[in-house]
């Protein structure tokens, strides 16, 4: 192909090139986009309702875990025992309360001694 | 509204005049639905991707600053949709792209002609989309290498290496057909 000048070979290129095909627009395409914007002109009237903004997760999830360890830690050390009621701090099964109801057993075993002897 | 120039044509639309944005529509929809197409390589999605281009035009006109720029934004939003919509979906029929293309009947003494259109259309499509794209801006639109730099987002010297690198490789898959032509040329010369 030495024998073909670069003007040439871009004139028979540009040639080849219009030979392309000329896409022609399908009929009535302008007509349907029309109608499409027609509808998304009808739906924009809808008020949407907006989700609302998502919070990162770690924005969370990292004041949980904290207060988590914090409780765990406070609680393991007893620190917090004097502002916590009765119920949760165990006191009945500690044997501190007065209000501690007998078991009756001590009063069986007497009885039990009475009878025998 | 033959008279109105694009600047008031946007205005209006932007207003939610459809007789404005249906005007807009009438003056570029068949040079953005030619670029589709020849990204598309003739899919038939061609239609979907043009009409999305102009909703989002539709959806805020006054997105485009200046009106001179409406016609690149439109090919730029266009180009890109193609694109990706090409990346979703890449297993186009390259072959059949000559009977998808092109809608005129051609018989008898013609057939070659359709052939050699075909043959032109496929080595097109076979082009890497930038280098397809900024051929069919330059050579299929008639845009100038400023603007079409400006479509793409790149500079000049980018887009002449792109047509520079597009047009060897056509060179290159049409060797048949262009070396026929050439011995035309050289025997109407000599």
């Amino acid at each position: 192909m030495e024998k073909f000048d670069e003007n040439q070979m871009d004139t028979a290129l540009d040639k080849l090139l219009k030979r392309a095909t000329d896409p022609a627009v399908p009929e009535g395409a302008e007509a349907r986009l029309m109608a499409a914007i027609q509808l998304a002109e009808q739906q924009s009237n809808i008020v949407k309702l907006q989700p609302r903004p998502r919070i990162q997760r770690w924005a969370v999830g990292l004041p949980l875990a904290a207060s988590l360890a914090l409780g765990i830690y406070l609680g393991a050390k007893g620190t917090l025992d004097n502002y916590m009621p009765d119920s949760i701090i165990g006191e009945t099964l500690a044997g501190t309360s007065d209000s501690e109801p007998t078991s009756g057993l001590d009063d069986v075993e007497s009885y039990a001694e009475g009878e025998l002897t | 509204m033959p008279t109105a120039s694009d600047a008031n044509l946007l205005l209006a639309s932007a207003r939610r005049d459809t007789a404005a944005f249906a005007e807009l529509v009438s003056r570029y929809y068949r040079p953005v639905y030619r670029m589709v197409w020849r990204m598309m390589n003739g899919n038939p999605e061609t239609e979907d991707v043009a009409q999305e281009a102009f909703v989002k035009l539709w959806q805020n006109p006054a997105q485009i600053r200046e009106a001179k720029a409406l016609k690149g934004w439109l090919m730029r939003v266009a180009s890109n949709l193609a694109i990706d919509r090409l990346r979703r979906k890449p297993h186009v029929d390259i072959d059949a792209i000559a009977e998808v293309a092109d809608p005129r009947q051609n018989t008898g003494a013609e057939l070659d002609e359709k052939a050699a259109t075909g043959r032109v259309d496929q080595a097109i499509a076979r082009l890497p989309e930038r280098q397809k794209l900024a051929l069919t801006l330059v050579y299929f639109e008639g845009m100038s290498n400023i603007s079409a730099a400006s479509v793409m987002d790149i500079s000049v010297d980018a887009i002449e290496s792109l047509l520079t690198r597009g047009r060897r490789t056509l060179r290159e898959s049409l060797a048949e057909d262009w070396r026929g032509l050439l011995d035309e040329l050289s025997s109407k010369a000599g």
